[in-house]
């Protein structure tokens, strides 16, 4: 496949001095697409967003139009909408850049999706160590009450819609839905077992939509453009656009927004390719949670592995490129210990395995392993697998036998050697080195 | 539900068919054929979690199509042709559970030999029989914590043993609805937290029973005892009349641990603190091991023959209005009896009154009514629609029904009413509707709660109602016309066997009246008795009144303490003027007045049978066997032989079979004597009514030695309304005083919005700063004034 050119819809306005204000997003044509949206009907609107395709752009990217209908058809009691905001994926950067630079086209999708579903009250979660963006968002709810699209009678309309910036504690499971809701309604943000199912009974034990925030920031434009228009964008089985984030060993790290269905070859050459001198040596596409790809796997469109396939590779459109100077297992560590201070304690496999998992690797990455440790770290992620409350584990499991799967000699030879003794550090950096970076202690996990 | 979701579910688990309800969980399935899966988080008794991952099972949907998958027993539901492999089929499931226990023990320590749960553990059992021999292959690093913490002056936490299951902080919120427990942190780093300030409750105990390895424990217990040092006894809780199944765990014949007993009609594996902590009453220095005899003025230690000779002299003669009886309300069945008989047989005297309590004729009357009456249960409870609780504070008064209330309200939507001068902690626990009413003036609620009653209302009415003038009467009257069931809730554990046993002065044995000439022959005839008092007797105030006057001459008492009664003074000076026989475990108030003092078992010492409030007989085993003591049945049978007469029986086996032999004596209700209507409260100067009630942790003498327990008792209050506060000039936490006679008491001000005006409430027997004890009953006027801290 060619390479497919950005489509910025999403990130139209991103680049316009001072995007985020109300009046630079009017300029884009904001707040048209509600306008619009408010003369039909729940049912007429969710017609139009099936008509687009659009699948949430979160983990099960389930047919938003589905999920609405499950909710609208859930009676005429109080719904809630919840916008999930609360991006964990180490890799992913999408949600941030978006809150920051276009606030409003998550307000404008927000008062949509409300209406569509028969919510008057919304919440947009944002994890709270993205102060910045909460603070964004609230301010620009604040404008679009003063402008009168929110509250009583928004856009002159007999429909009440309220939107609540909840800054949350993060962690990384609170993207997951009933994680999510337990951490809106003060509680730790721990997952719950399903069913009952937020769509029947979320927030306060009322149906709940939870949407990502990437999702309902495409509907202004599905909505003012139409939904055919919007499915001419991407595959079959992914129709539209969506902000892919490159980083790591690449020339131009950054977003990039281009049709569902994009190659990795194509996103890599947006960011200029490998950096100067080096070549690639794996890459990781839709954050942590996925096994590791070499070069070929370049032609794999995203966020499906293939055109056809209805399996989305789980996660973001997180794209991380690493070249032949990166040690595998020190990465890997790395990710164990944040998958380790990540887990949120609550099943006994996810919790006490990723302790050890990432003692094992640290023991390794050091050069202090034991003769048999990779068999060990196999044999423990077997025992995790499957077993687990949430996916969590089931990613890290996989992140972890992947690598091994592909780089087994390299974590051999942490019976014997540090991986610094092959791969210094200093080489792999795309920054200036400097000795004195603190590093995650080893022997306990990376806890003090 | 719909019909079809009501029909029996039919899967098989390792290749046995099994039928269960819809709804059950394939864990609980599973041992109905007979398998035990592994399993920490999973409890019968709290909401399925699905945390410790450790039931995991290879389910089948009977198709086939699927690859067969793992997945947790305790969370997932049966269905129809379901297909389960548990380890004992399924080496997969075998090598699961073994993975997960592998990575429970990961950070957890390797400190059995000094845990208290080592030997009864199941983490222990569990990884002993999963493991089979093999080691852990973890040599890295355990997160460690220290310890251990207090949670409650009862409970201590050791947070690196905890396998995070859960069990406690759903406990606290199913069950007792105390939020004592949170988690902190997250990953490995995940902790228990506690929040003593929440106020702990009456039932964190059971959090210590629940926990699946020792991270709690209970400071009374820990480093006490091995558990293959302990003799078990299953025995029946003393500490009120709930009839809670117990476990005595005895040391080398201490009793050093008390668990709750599983026994599913009562107490179904929950216990209060009272029951679980409070029995170290008889361990204490004051406990009586010989008999004492007054000489010149001093109490002596003598032997059995001298003391019953003592006795026997200062009885002897004595009959009829002369001498009376006070057995308390804390009695077996068979000890209860068998002052039954003592007094009507050996003494000829019916001056026999249990209620060691305030009481009523009112209430004797009411009483009458109740021993043939059908009883209420804990279903019932269930199954109620509406609850009206009277006089009545169920988590002060008898925890386990508050529990059971609570549960019905969780799960078949009860509504609970509650006739109280406030909302009280408890009650609010039940989101009960409060019928705000002064005390004295509950008769004056009753026709407007008459209309709220029906056919499937149960009123539980407390033993306070004796100084609420015309509730029995209502209760008897008009309540009984609707359909309701009507349960009556002593505080204490033998009030109900006292009253079979016919421990009252117008009441015999098995419900026979004594004005009854019949009823009374027949007694006669049983007992193989010469004669019997025809006349009824004295209540215990009358006793009181006679001593006073000089009639009455001689009163032998059981368990009795003075501070129990509104006019302790006067009881005071009766045991003062009068020969007083006291049979008591401890020293007591009553032994600095007594001529002759016996020592008998306490209650861990003696077999006998509790009659619960569902008039249910509840076993009482021996756990420690003494050689020293006698339950009161055999001392009253050495007593009446030296006066020269035959209690019938010996021992307490005896005494049950001589009791069971006479059967009840059932009377249509219309013919019982009416209940008449006699004003209890005087009236007497004061600025404010006086309200009160036991609470559960008090001054009450079988805490005594539980220091711990005691100190978990809420923070002692007057509580009172902001219009009353603003009367009197008080602010919250002021210091008021509280004067009734020569007594007062002193606290702290705590102002309750939704409490009535004009009343003022304090605990009963909880004495922090007081001169003497404010004997005033609930409904009497006492002076509210600032007081000092001094």
């Amino acid at each position: 496949m060619n390479a497919t050119p950005l489509t910025p819809i999403l990130s139209a306005s991103w680049g316009a001095p001072y995007s985020w204000r109300l009046e630079t997003y009017r300029g884009f044509g904001g707040y048209t697409g509600v306008l619009r949206a408010l003369q039909l009907t729940p049912d007429q609107l969710i017609g139009v967003v099936q008509t687009s395709g659009l699948r949430d752009r979160d983990g099960a990217r389930f047919l938003t139009s589905d999920k609405w209908s499950a909710a609208l058809d859930s009676g005429t009691g109080v719904k809630y909408l919840v916008i999930d905001c609360a991006e964990s994926e180490p890799n992913a950067c999408k949600d941030v850049p978006l809150l920051l630079a276009s606030p409003h086209l998550v307000i404008e999708g927000a008062i949509i999706a409300a209406y569509a579903i028969g919510a008057h009250q919304v919440f947009i979660c944002i994890r709270g160590e993205a102060l910045h963006a909460v603070r964004r968002v609230q301010q620009g709810v604040a404008e679009a009450y003063r402008a009168g699209y929110l509250g009583e009678r928004a856009l002159g309309v007999n429909y009440r819609i309220d939107i609540t910036v909840h800054a949350g504690a993060g962690s990384y499971i609170r993207g997951e839905e009933t994680a999510l809701l337990n951490s809106l309604l003060g509680r730790a943000g721990r997952p719950s077992s399903q069913p009952p199912y937020p769509v029947s009974s979320g927030l306060y034990g009322e149906p709940t939509v939870v949407s990502n925030c990437e999702t309902i920031a495409a509907l202004p434009a599905i909505v003012s453009q139409g939904g055919e228009w919007y499915a001419q964008f991407g595959t079959a089985n992914s129709r539209g656009t969506t902000v892919y984030s490159v980083s790591g060993h690449v020339q131009f790290p950054g977003q990039f927004e281009a049709p569902c269905g994009t190659t990795v070859r194509a996103l890599l050459e947006f960011a200029g390719g490998i950096r100067e001198g080096h070549k690639l040596k794996f890459f990781t596409a839709g954050g942590l949670s996925t096994p590791l790809f070499t070069e070929e796997q370049l032609d794999m469109p995203l966020p499906y592995g293939s055109a056809t396939t209805a399996k989305a590779v789980p996660g973001g459109n997180a794209l991380q490129f690493f070249d032949e100077t990166t040690s595998v297992l020190r990465v890997t560590r790395r990710w164990m210990e944040c998958y380790a201070a990540e887990s949120c304690g609550k099943c006994s496999p996810c919790r006490e395995g990723s302790w050890w998992l990432s003692q094992l690797l640290s023991g390794l990455a050091e050069g202090r392993g034991q003769e048999g440790d990779v068999e060990r770290i196999l044999d423990i992620c077997d025992g995790i697998s499957g077993r687990a409350f949430c996916p969590l584990a089931d990613g890290f499991v996989g992140c972890v036998t992947g690598a091994i799967r592909q780089f087994r000699s390299e974590f051999e030879v942490g019976y014997r050697r540090a991986a610094n003794e092959l791969f210094p550090e200093e080489q792999s950096a795309v920054f200036a080195w400097n000795e004195s970076v603190p590093t995650a202690k080893s022997g306990n996990g990376g806890f003090r | 539900m719909s019909a079809a979701s009501t029909a029996p579910v039919t899967l098989t688990i390792d290749g046995n068919s099994v039928t269960v309800p819809p709804g059950t969980t394939v864990i609980r399935a599973a041992e109905q054929a007979g398998v035990f899966i592994p399993r920490f988080c999973d409890h019968p008794l709290l909401e399925p979690v699905g945390v410790c991952r450790q039931c995991m099972v290879e389910v089948s949907d009977g198709t086939d199509t699927k690859p067969l998958q793992l997945q947790p027993s305790c969370t997932l539901q049966v269905a129809e042709g379901m297909r389960v492999a548990t380890q004992i089929t399924s080496q997969r499931v075998a090598a699961a559970q073994a993975a997960v226990l592998e990575l429970l023990l990961v950070n957890h320590p390797l400190d059995c030999p000094e845990c208290d749960k080592g030997g009864e553990c199941p983490l222990q059992n569990q990884a002993m029989q999963l493991s089979r021999g093999q080691q852990s292959r973890f040599a890295g690093v355990k997160r460690t914590f220290e310890k251990p913490i207090s949670v409650t002056p009862t409970i201590l936490l050791d947070r690196e043993r905890c396998i995070l299951c859960e069990r406690c902080t759903r406990f606290a919120a199913e069950i007792s609805g105390d939020t004592l427990f949170a988690f902190s942190g997250r990953g490995a780093r995940t902790h228990l937290i506690a929040n003593p300030a929440a106020g702990g409750g009456y039932f964190t105990g059971n959090t210590v029973q629940l926990c699946p390895v020792g991270a709690l424990t209970s400071t009374d217990y820990r480093f006490h005892a091995r558990t293959f040092e302990l003799v078990s006894t299953e025995s029946t809780c003393d500490g009120c009349a709930a009839g809670c199944q117990i476990r005595n765990d005895v040391k080398n014949g201490t009793l050093l641990r008390r668990l709750a007993g599983n026994d599913s009609t009562h107490n179904a594996g929950w216990l209060c603190d009272r029951g679980r902590y409070g029995f170290h009453s008889a361990q204490g220095a004051d406990r009586l091991r010989t008999p004492l005899l007054r000489q010149n003025g001093e109490l002596v230690a003598v032997s059995w023959p001298t003391a019953l000779d003592a006795a026997a002299k200062g009885l002897r003669g004595l009959a009829g209005s002369q001498v009376a009886v006070i057995p308390g309300g804390r009695l077996t069945l068979e000890n209860a009896y068998a002052y039954s008989r003592f007094a009507r047989m050996v003494l000829q005297t019916n001056n026999i009154d249990y209620r060691t309590r305030a009481s009523s004729d009112e209430e004797a009357r009411f009483l009458m009514r109740k021993v043939t009456a059908q009883p209420v249960g804990y279903g019932d409870l269930e199954q109620a629609r509406k609850v009206v609780l009277l006089c009545f504070e169920p988590e002060e008064e008898s925890p386990m029904v508050f529990l059971r209330l609570r549960r019905a309200v969780r799960h078949h939507g009860l509504q609970v009413v509650a006739v109280a001068p406030f909302l009280s902690a408890g009650n609010r626990k039940l989101a009960a509707q409060l019928l705000a009413c002064s005390p004295g003036n509950e008769a004056q609620m009753l026709a407007m709660l008459s209309g709220m009653i029906g056919k499937d209302t149960v009123v539980l009415v407390g033993e306070r109602a004796a100084s609420a003038a015309g509730t029995y009467k209502w209760l008897a009257d008009t309540v009984a016309a609707t359909g309701a069931k009507v349960a009556w809730l002593p505080r204490r554990p033998g009030e109900l066997a006292a009253l079979a046993a016919g421990c009252l002065p117008s009441l015999l044995p098995g419900g026979r009246l004594v004005a009854d000439t019949a009823a009374r022959t027949n007694l006669l005839t049983a007992w193989d008795a010469t004669s019997l008092p025809t006349q009824p007797g004295y209540s215990l105030n009358d006793i009181a009144v006679a001593a006073a006057t000089g009639e009455m001459r001689a009163i032998i008492t059981g368990a009795l303490d003075p501070r129990d009664l509104p006019n302790s003074e006067l009881v005071n000076s009766a045991l003062d003027a009068t020969f007083v026989v006291s049979l008591e475990v401890r020293r007591s108030a009553v032994t600095e007045y007594a001529d002759v003092v016996f020592p008998v078992a306490a209650i861990e010492e003696q077999s006998g049978n509790f009659i619960d409030w569902t008039y249910a007989r509840r076993p009482v085993v021996a756990a420690v066997q003494r050689n020293d003591v006698m339950p009161d049945v055999r001392v009253l049978a050495a007593l009446a032989e030296a006066l020269g007469a035959d209690l019938g029986f010996q021992t307490t086996a005896a005494a049950l079979e001589s009791y069971d032999s006479l059967g009840y004596w059932r009377y249509d209700p219309a013919t019982l004597p009416a209940i008449e209507v006699v004003p209890t409260i005087s009236q007497v100067p004061g600025n404010v009514i006086f309200a009160t009630w036991r609470q559960l942790l008090d001054d009450a003498r079988l805490l005594d030695g539980a220091a711990a327990l005691r100190a978990t008792a809420a923070p002692l209050t007057a509580k009172m309304s902001p219009v009353t506060a603003a009367t009197h000039g008080f602010s919250d936490g002021a210091i008021a005083q509280l004067g009734a006679g020569g007594a007062r008491w002193r606290g702290v001000v705590q102002i309750v919005p939704d409490m009535v005006d004009g009343v003022v409430w304090v605990p009963a027997l909880s004495e922090v700063t007081t001169h003497g004890h404010l004997s005033a009953l609930p409904g009497e006027r006492v002076i509210l004034a600032e007081g000092d801290m001094r």
